[in-house]
């Protein structure tokens, strides 16, 4: 039988200055179900829920909600429809408490002089909360002490508060350890018990698997399909998606053999990290460090990177001892970094991607302090031609760029100052499935033409696809090393289960 | 679908660039241009040499304070200090030339003591981590404190005639001060666009993290650009002196919001990172363009106040749409 569609769009197309973002897309969400929307980055996922969300409106297309017609111009409108998002960066105020998070905007409870009865504000902060059998947050607690699952799930929280029957969730997983993701999809089931329907955006197409009903593909702005979950492979996804298999691609790293040693840590401390660590990579060698979520893993390659306050400890790059006080040092010394989070860290996203790419080598170019533009265009172009960064425009300002080729100037402009070692901090974090393959296959040349790479990622098979050794941290110390023939996602997880 | 585009060209109407995305610079060449053709026509007098001569010698000084001015708001920071920097330097230079420095000490004590009030600026604000506003309000009491103090707060006859020439001297005809002014315009544009030093400007403007992350010193980089905007403030206070032939310690009161407002109108972000000096350039001579024709045209000071207000809140409205509608 047909079921009448909660949401359903109808040749939805948006046009940004030069591309066309959506292409006649059709989308519909029924009652109580939970709808996956996958496709590479830049495939029009995140452009689709902001017309939704009414952060953008569309320049054709029709939106329908229970089969009537209707306007999403501005934000309150979708809100009044009963249509919540939850984004990939936070929304909430971090210094109010839960409390107040949860209720913002609402009408509190107020007695006849018109002050709020915040006994009775806690009382109902709780009931919510445990609607969704969330029991261990006191409503009290501002929401920047809460971890980054807790903080999700005050989100979620909000949204029931505001009678949310559509709620859409852009990669809810971002940054949940494996625990925390288990809690997330309960409060996900129970949402669902409760008759909302979900949008749920993720790159992670095993959570698609093991919570979505149906799921719709888009490529390049266009609607690939739609399938009932339990019709489809994992595998027939990612060919939908990309329209190659490039699952064939997985590979152990090749470089078996790893030559001297060009990094030697020893007895390292800084204001971020307790216990002094040591650490060597050969030439050649990828070593990986595995840890949770807080274990002190992105700590570490601060430390080494000179880019939080050192308290003590030697570096030692092929032999020879090195002051590293300051991320210029660290350079200097041919490291670089590539940050957890590179719009926030990373990159100048109001530069171009000539500027960007340049960024840490403006010493090389410039004689007397002038810059050498001929000199930097060639260094660009043949980077840009080399990552295969697209678009191909050293004139391109960064923050219209896909997340994938974001990620690849940032490599750019560590392989612009011909750096030695590359200390990676979840490589992979928000880039799709196609551009991580290519980010991976750039990592293998680099470490061919002889650099070495110290790799942090959350994702076990990564770890396992990329590292000749892995470095197993917990709360901020290295409990195990795992060697080649060692290593397999389940010893790694055994080991940091533990 | 109708009212989809019609929802689409309410937003036009609202958004003269939203079609086709002209180049700032050009926006506002328009904009001063059709002033000036405005004026030509309302007023013979202002193609006038003469009139010209002074739109460019009444802009000369806040043009002048917004060339570091720039700088400072690229890199996403504020110098509120330059006005009051600008009238202690002309008290510096007075005094020391009538103390027996002679005329090239005078002006080369007021040039270093300017620098001086910038550079601690950028230490504040650089080293010890003090939000912009906060360092350079305090320094601005500082100076003008000290001015008064130092002068007694009376005014100082400079003692040397030939001093004037910087203020109100001409070269083929030109005032010497619009020669200082465009001299150090085409000195800013070239550092920003060429040098190592504009690019880091930008840089730490746009991102501070990830410019501190790959290598650049941002400390050292404030202190410059707040040095360059004490420079600038210096050499703005020497044209300023020179003119008057005395030096006021209450000098360049406001100036540094006129200066402000010339970046502002000229579309560099407040939020660092974008803009140039160009824009800066035409920013300046779009305040001083309004003045002098307001005074042209008889209107009063009072309403060229609201119109200034009213242009400075209009730019950088036509740049939150501009930016709302780019993807």
């Amino acid at each position: 039988m047909e079921q009448i569609p909660i949401l359903s769009l109808e040749g939805i197309t948006k046009e940004f200055p030069g591309v066309k973002a959506l292409d006649s897309v059709d989308f519909r969400l029924l009652p109580g179900e939970i709808h996956a929307l996958v496709g590479e980055n830049g495939a029009g996922k995140s452009t689709l829920i902001k017309i939704i969300s009414g952060a953008y409106g569309c320049n054709k297309g029709k939106i329908f909600i229970e089969g009537k017609e209707v306007q999403i111009n501005v934000p309150q409108n979708a809100i009044n429809f009963g249509i919540s998002t939850i984004y990939q960066e936070f929304t909430l105020a971090p210094h109010l408490s839960v409390a107040e998070n949860l209720f913002l905007g609402k009408e509190l409870p107020k007695n006849n002089f018109g002050k709020i009865q915040w006994s009775e504000v806690y009382q109902n902060t709780i009931e919510f909360l445990n609607r969704l059998e969330v029991n261990d947050v006191d409503p009290h607690t501002p929401v920047n002490c809460l971890s980054v699952a807790q903080q999700r799930l005050i989100e979620i929280a909000k949204a029931l508060v505001s009678e949310t029957r559509i709620l859409t969730m852009d990669e809810p997983t971002t940054c949940l350890t494996q625990n925390e993701i288990n809690i997330l999809f309960k409060v996900v089931r129970i949402l669902k018990k409760k008759g909302v329907s979900i949008i749920y955006i993720s790159h992670y197409l095993d959570e698609v698997f093991e919570i979505c009903d149906s799921v719709t593909v888009l490529k390049d702005g266009k609607k690939i399909g739609d399938y009932q979950v339990k019709d489809v492979s994992i595998n027939d996804l990612v060919t939908l998606m990309i329209g190659k298999d490039i699952m064939k691609s997985h590979k152990v790293n090749q470089v078996k053999k790893v030559g001297d040693e060009v990094l030697r840590v020893e007895r390292l401390k800084s204001n971020k990290i307790k216990h002094p660590i040591d650490l060597t990579l050969r030439k050649g060698e990828i070593l990986g460090i595995a840890g949770l979520l807080g274990s002190g893993r992105s700590e570490v390659l601060k430390a080494i990177f000179g880019a939080d306050l050192i308290l003590s400890g030697s570096i030692f790059v092929d032999g020879e001892k090195k002051v590293i006080r300051s991320p210029r040092d660290a350079i200097l010394a041919g490291l670089g970094l590539l940050t957890e989070d590179k719009k926030r860290t990373g990159l100048a996203l109001k530069l171009n991607i000539k500027e960007n790419i340049t960024l840490a080598s403006l010493d090389l170019i410039v004689s007397k302090g002038i810059i050498n533009h001929k000199e930097e265009e060639d260094k660009v172009d043949h980077l840009i031609k080399w990552l295969n960064i697209k678009p191909p425009i050293p004139e391109k300002r960064v923050e219209f760029l896909s997340g994938g080729n974001q990620q690849k100037v940032v490599l750019a402009k560590w392989l612009c100052r011909n750096c030695k070692i590359l200390l990676l901090d979840e490589p992979n974090k928000g880039i799709d499935i196609g551009a991580k393959q290519e980010v991976f296959n750039l990592v293998r040349t680099f470490v061919q033409q002889g650099g070495s790479v110290i790799m942090v990622s959350s994702e076990l098979s990564e770890l396992t696809e990329m590292c000749n050794r892995i470095l197993i941290i917990k709360e901020g110390i290295f409990i195990k090393e795992l060697q080649d023939e060692t290593i397999s996602q389940k010893s790694i997880f055994a080991n940091l289960v533990s | 679908m109708s009212k989809a585009n019609s929802q689409q060209e309410s937003k036009n109407f609202l958004n003269p660039f939203s079609k086709i995305s002209i180049p700032r610079q050009l926006v506002l060449l328009l904009i001063l241009i059709f002033m000036w053709i405005i004026m030509a026509i309302l007023s013979p007098r202002f193609l006038s040499v003469a009139n010209l001569s002074s739109i460019g010698i009444s802009i000369a000084t806040i043009a002048i304070l917004a060339i570091g001015q720039t700088f400072v708001i690229l890199t996403a920071g504020i110098d509120l200090s330059v006005g009051n920097v600008l009238g202690f330097v002309g008290v510096v230079t007075a005094l020391s030339m009538t103390r027996g420095l002679g005329f090239i000490g005078g002006i080369l004590a007021g040039i270093v003591v300017g620098t001086l009030c910038g550079f601690t600026n950028g230490i504040v604000v650089g080293k010890g981590k003090i939000p912009p506003f906060i360092a350079t309000l305090g320094m601005m009491g500082i100076v003008r404190g000290i001015a008064l103090i130092i002068s007694g707060g009376f005014p100082i006859i400079v003692p040397f005639e030939a001093f004037s020439f910087l203020g109100t001297g001409k070269i083929l005809k030109i005032p010497v001060p619009v020669i200082v002014t465009l001299f150090l315009f085409l000195a800013g544009f070239y550092t920003l666009k060429h040098t190592q030093i504009g690019r880091k400007t930008y840089a730490i403007g746009s991102n501070e993290e990830a410019s501190r992350l790959s290598g650049i010193n941002v400390s050292w980089q404030k202190i410059f650009v707040y040095s360059l905007s004490g420079f600038t403030a210096s050499i703005a206070g020497l044209v300023e002196t020179a003119r008057l032939f005395s030096a006021y310690p209450t000098a360049g009161s406001g100036y540094e919001l006129d200066s402000i407002a010339a970046v502002v109108i000229g579309g560099t972000s407040f939020f660092g990172g974008e803009g140039n000096i160009l824009q800066t350039f035409i920013g300046a001579l779009i305040i001083s363009t309004l003045r002098n024709g307001c005074n042209l045209l008889g209107i009063s000071p009072f309403i060229q106040q609201v119109l200034i207000g009213v242009i400075i809140i209009g730019a950088v409205y036509v740049d939150r749409i501009k930016s709302n509608l780019t993807p």
